[in-house]
């Protein structure tokens, strides 16, 4: 029907060209124009459409009649062009096949972007198959209509999630195929527009565009069949794209004015990957290596060398194993990057030219995004041993670069490029890892509703970190303090518990304990041991949150938690037995800090912790909320029976915590 | 002539940024760590304050919210946290530990003195940098 509509057209605008040129001999009929209105009435005769035909067909009658006149004039002729622009608004509008078309493909667009949003629950996956389901089913009954449908849409749809995401794809292909031209996946397509347009607004979307990027870099790698040239500019967008979207982000995070010119270039290169229009050259600078910085003056390159001959001999001595071997190859990376931007801030004696600054803005984006994923493979649950091996291989490179000393150093264009992605990647795999415990963790109360954990910590936490100062008003008892402090307390142990820090957990945990007594007893806080434990108790978690903070493993609180709970169990034992809680008596402190001939205040503060941890089993209900506060209590008490193990052997061991 | 007190265990870092600030017309002194500016305070008297403190963030021992929110809890100067990790809950979290100025080497020398200037005027509102 579409070629039928075609042909028409065609004729129509010949007609047309004739209705409009300049004085036509209206006394003279014209041949030609009899032609192509007998071609017109023939081709006519096989429009279905009703509306179509009834505008063929009066156009053809006014012709005739205008011809029957004896003297044919203007005003039938401009009559004649009114129908013949009416006919070819009928046959230029869409087909019933090809609304249908539209509309399927509409229908199979959206249930591909319903799966922006990741259904996390078994149920809601659930419920996401059926839907889609349904959908895939109305899909193939209206496929049935069309003519050039593909086998896949004719068949009833698979009934796997993995096979019906497939199967759309597949028909969202197809139907995309006469669309455009485009190189670009259409699902990849739409995402760079949807992006594209909150880029302005939404710092993440950068990270998703580079993803993108990265992604149909990847399609192209496995072996995507495109037209060589075409490969070859949309290759240089996507490079592109992925440089000015991380010195964007890095910019930004400094409020530098750059970054605005930044993101239009990562905007103009998404755009033009989305449109599938690579007409321009890239021109951008990713075809230049990483070259040495031999220009810099030797003073400011020997600070350079230094911290990357540091990488280096930690590469070394052997891969890194531990969270501790990482961080210490983290630290060298930072002081790495703090090298590059004092050189590059006018911190150091140098005059650099343009050329200079751009190629200290590229070594400063590698060590960052280096440093960001180093910090990041401290965090075993969200890197694997192949990310570990990759940064590895990057590392190597990176110290490979300057240890020419100055001679022409090995080209390696692509360093930058992974550098970056391999950031942005672990990244949003940790941010996807803490949303789905904080979905897991925090669904009713939503305290962390969509930001990142740390964040929410950092700002919501009102008293604890002042809490941590010398003078606190805690001693005293203040009524409405332990509220606060309780409801601090709570926040920060779910965020403990998402970010699985089980040293912050266990002693919030405890002191969550206290301080419910403190609310239930307030004359609690005024006991002699309390008073002196608690302060300590928050100057000991103000020093773990800021190690936490600081990307540290922080310290141990075995001690304290075991000081804090020997001070609950005299309370409720002194309570039990009617005695008054201002007792005059010393603190004892569970664990004893006495010289190793003491031994026997080693088992009395073995046998009080095991006392403690049944006590916790008996009444405690859910075991699974203050597992990481069981764990800790077992290891202090192997501390104490190891101290006399040691005891008993000879040896000494000085064991340092918080 | 306003004082800064430099308080980073990176050596070659802390050493450039002294000169640098010099150059910019501050006075300087350096320490290491907490116990390096007690030892500092100590030797320098009673009389002695430097009005701005830097404190770096990452370091070999210790970390730099410790230091700065100690120091800034004592009184001995203006605080500000040096940062280069491009992270906002590093900002979010020095204010919560009283630290209300934190600053980057990325925006160069000019923007720190113009940073430093703002919070020795009196600006508590000086944008970080």
């Amino acid at each position: 029907m579409r070629a039928l509509y075609d042909c028409l057209d065609a004729l129509l605008c010949e007609i047309q060209a004739h209705c409009l040129s300049p004085a036509p001999d209206l006394a003279t009929p014209d041949d030609t124009v009899s032609v192509l209105f007998s071609q017109l009435m023939s081709a006519g005769t096989f429009l279905t459409d009703n509306i179509s035909a009834r505008h063929y067909f009066q156009l053809c009658r006014d012709w005739r009649e205008q011809q029957a006149q004896d003297c044919p004039d203007l005003a039938g002729n401009r009559l004649l062009l009114r129908r013949v622009w009416q006919c070819r608004e009928s046959v230029q509008q869409r087909t019933p096949a090809e609304r249908l078309k539209q509309l399927l493909a509409e229908r199979v667009r959206s249930a591909i972007d319903s799966l922006r949003v990741l259904p996390e629950s078994p149920d809601s996956q659930q419920a996401w198959l059926r839907r889609t389901l349904d959908t895939a089913v109305a899909i193939v009954n209206g496929a049935r209509f069309l003519a050039d449908v593909p086998d896949t849409a004719l068949h009833p749809p698979p009934h796997t999630a993995r096979g019906l995401v497939r199967w759309l794809c597949a028909l969202d292909s197809w139907f995309a195929a006469d669309a455009s031209d485009s190189h670009v996946p259409p699902v990849f397509g739409r995402e760079l527009e949807r992006s594209v347009g909150r880029c302005q607004v939404l710092r993440q979307e950068l990270w998703q565009l580079q993803l993108l990027a990265g992604a149909l870099l990847a399609l192209e790698s496995m072996g995507r069949d495109l037209n060589a040239d075409k490969g070859l500019r949309y290759r240089g967008h996507c490079r592109a794209l992925i440089k000015a979207a991380t010195r964007a982000q890095q910019q930004w995070s400094h409020g530098a004015a750059d970054a605005d010119r930044q993101i239009r270039k990562v905007m103009r290169h998404a755009l033009l990957l989305s449109s599938g229009d690579g007409q321009d050259d890239v021109g951008c600078s990713d075809s230049t290596p990483l070259t040495a910085l031999t220009a810099l003056p030797v003073a400011a390159l020997t600070p350079l060398q230094q911290r990357l001959s540091a990488i280096s001999g930690e590469l070394s001595a052997g891969n890194p194993d531990t969270a501790a071997d990482w961080a210490a190859l983290s630290l060298r990376l930072y002081r790495l990057l703090v090298c590059l931007r004092m050189l590059g801030g006018g911190f150091v004696d140098s005059s650099l030219g343009h050329a200079q600054r751009n190629e200290l803005q590229q070594w400063q984006m590698l060590v960052a995004s280096l440093h960001g994923s180093a910090n990041l493979c401290v965090q075993y649950s969200v890197v694997q041993h192949q990310d570990e091996a990759c940064l590895l291989d990057l590392l190597r490179r990176l110290t490979g670069i300057l240890q020419h000393d100055g001679e022409a150093a090995p080209d390696d264009p692509d360093l930058l490029l992974m550098a970056a992605l391999m950031a942005a990647r672990l990244g949003l795999r940790a941010q996807r890892h803490w949303q789905q415990l904080t979905l897991d963790l925090d669904a009713v109360q939503q305290d962390f509703a969509g930001m990142p954990v740390q964040h929410v910590l950092a700002a919501e936490l009102h008293f604890l970190p002042a809490m941590g100062a010398p003078a606190t008003a805690v001693a005293t008892g203040v009524t409405v303090l332990p509220q606060d402090t309780l409801r601090d307390l709570r926040l920060l142990l779910k965020g403990a518990r998402i970010l699985n820090v089980q040293r912050i957990e266990s002693l919030t945990l405890v002191m969550i304990d206290v301080y419910q007594e403190i609310l239930a007893s307030p004359v609690f806080a005024e006991a002699a041991d309390i008073s002196k434990a608690l302060p300590r108790a928050h100057r000991s978690l103000c020093r773990m949150l800021d190690q936490a903070a600081a990307w540290q493993t922080p310290g141990d609180a075995r001690r304290m938690i075991n000081t804090l709970y020997a001070c609950l169990e005299r309370w409720r034992g002194d309570k039990l037995l009617n005695k008054t809680p201002l007792s005059a008596a010393p603190v004892m402190a569970a664990v004893n800090e006495c010289p190793p001939g003491q031994h026997n205040d080693h088992w009395r503060g073995c046998l009080a912790t095991n006392r403690r941890l049944r006590k916790l089993v008996r009444h405690q209900e859910d075991l699974d909320s203050i597992r990481v506060l069981l764990l800790e209590l077992l290891r202090s008490q192997e501390d104490l029976i190891r101290r006399q193990a040691d005891y008993g052997a000879g040896l000494d061991t000085n064991r340092q915590s918080v | 002539m306003a004082t800064v007190l430099v308080v980073d265990d990176n050596v070659w870092a802390q050493q450039t940024l002294c000169s640098a600030l010099e150059k910019c017309g501050y006075q300087t002194a350096a320490a290491a760590d907490l116990a390096g500016v007690r030892q500092l305070l100590h030797q320098a008297g009673p009389t002695w304050r430097p009005d701005l403190i830097l404190v770096e963030l990452v370091r070999e021992r210790g970390n730099g919210f410790s230091v700065a929110a100690w120091l800034q809890s004592r009184g001995q100067g203006t605080v500000v946290l040096l940062s280069e990790r491009d992270d906002a809950a590093d900002r979010l979290w020095a204010r919560s530990r009283g630290v209300q100025h934190t600053a980057s080497r990325a925006a160069g020398l000019d923007r720190l003195c113009a940073l430093l200037r703002g919070i020795l005027e009196g600006g508590d509102s000086a944008r970080p940098v």
